[in-house]
């Protein structure tokens, strides 16, 4: 039935959901993205809830509005998108990592060795996809 | 607007619904809960003028709705949980309705016809399905074009194509100016297209707020412990439960526990 996480509110996944196709490619700096109305419809989700969604991102920079044109991807989103991503993880993600660490026992010097593993695994995987 | 002022009623000896008062706006989507016989239904035919309030009135754009003005009551379309067709053809019966509200659009009937697969060329509605009835009402309730509409139960009967197919062309044909009520005993499979939750508690109060008011007030999760909820419910992996939202980034509403918790009277 519901097709959005529960741990998060609906408009912050759909901001997400941009920032992700943004990241992608999908949309380019200075390109039109979709209408309130269209991605509500698209997403099933309340027009409230993706007016919700566009203020979050405009307030964070990533797209702005020009009246009666629609909102459009600013120029440096992408930036700004991975600065906050790259902030979250710092003091979001990694403190859950480190209390996990401490709670188990794991030592910090294993993280080297798993980081290189990962990347040998991850390139293998990448040139068999290739 | 639609204006609910100090309202009562009561059927006979029980009391039903006692002294409430919400406003009813522009644009948004309300999803009205409430246990069996808590009067849920009650509400929409005081809101559509069928029964009268014991004590308060209701307003529709300024109008009290009990008077049955047509100015009013052609403002509000109001789609009955039960029903019953008789012998007519699908065109006949719809022409019967077009008769009653100036807004109608052919337009829009056309798109939810084909969408739910329903022939407009059926001669005889006795060969519809529940399901199938219903979504004929529904597109005869959204092709209205009238400013309110309210629904009892639309869903049931319908099967899960269906239902989703009922959120699209909600979405798709509701337009900005126009205000939608929607009763349901399964809140979960509705609760990204409501703007509004409303909530009988059973005992004559009404709990109305915005799913932005209730996402900003409070956190609704999944923990160990129970700990400094508001609410709290065992489950699988742990509890579920609700909290008051501090500084945590909003998350999404658990309707089902917002529902219990406030009949529960845990959220006053």
């Amino acid at each position: 039935m519901t097709d959005f996480r529960q741990d998060k509110a609906i408009y912050l996944q759909m901001a997400e959901r941009i920032c992700d196709e943004i990241i992608s490619g999908k949309y380019s700096p200075g390109e039109r993205i979709p209408s309130v109305r269209e991605l509500a419809v698209y997403l099933g989700v309340n027009a409230n809830t993706a007016v919700r969604a566009y203020e979050n991102l405009s307030a964070q920079g990533i797209i702005q509005t020009r009246r009666g044109l629609g909102f459009f991807v600013t120029e440096d989103a992408k930036d700004r998108i991975m600065q906050a991503r790259r902030l979250r993880f710092m003091d979001d993600t990694l403190p859950e990592v480190f209390r996990q660490m401490q709670m188990l026992g794991i030592p910090v010097e294993t993280l080297e060795g798993k980081w290189e593993e990962w990347k040998q695994n991850s390139r293998i995987s990448n040139e068999k996809a290739g | 607007m639609i204006s609910i002022e100090n309202l009562s009623f009561e059927y006979g000896e029980k009391a039903v619904l006692g002294n409430i008062s919400a406003g009813l706006h522009e644009g948004c989507i309300y999803g009205l809960l409430g246990a069996n016989g808590s009067g849920k239904t009650t509400l929409l035919k005081l809101i559509s003028g069928m029964l009268f309030p014991g004590q308060g009135r209701i307003t529709a754009d300024g109008i009290d709705t009990s008077a049955r003005e047509p100015e009013a009551l052609g403002k509000i379309f109001y789609m009955q949980s039960e029903f019953r067709f008789g012998k007519q053809s699908l065109e006949k019966f719809i022409a019967l309705h077009r008769a009653f509200y100036p807004g109608f659009s052919d337009e829009i009937l056309e798109d939810c016809l084909e969408e739910s697969g329903i022939n407009p060329k059926t001669g005889d509605l006795g060969v519809l399905s529940t399901g199938e009835k219903r979504k004929l009402l529904f597109s005869i309730a959204l092709a209205s074009g009238t400013k309110y509409l309210l629904m009892d139960e639309p869903m049931n009967g319908m099967d899960i194509p269906s239902r989703s197919l009922f959120r699209k062309l909600l979405l798709k044909h509701l337009g900005e100016d126009r205000t939608a009520v929607i009763s349901t005993h399964t809140p979960a499979e509705m609760e990204n297209i409501l703007s509004d939750i409303l909530i009988l508690d059973g005992k004559g109060g009404l709990f109305a707020k915005s799913t932005e008011e209730i996402s900003d007030s409070w956190c609704f999760g999944l923990s160990e412990s129970d700990e400094g909820a508001l609410y709290s419910e065992p489950c699988a992996g742990g509890y579920r439960t609700i909290k008051k939202r501090g500084e945590d980034e909003a998350t999404g509403i658990d309707l089902e526990m917002l529902f219990n918790a406030t009949i529960k009277g845990k959220l006053l």
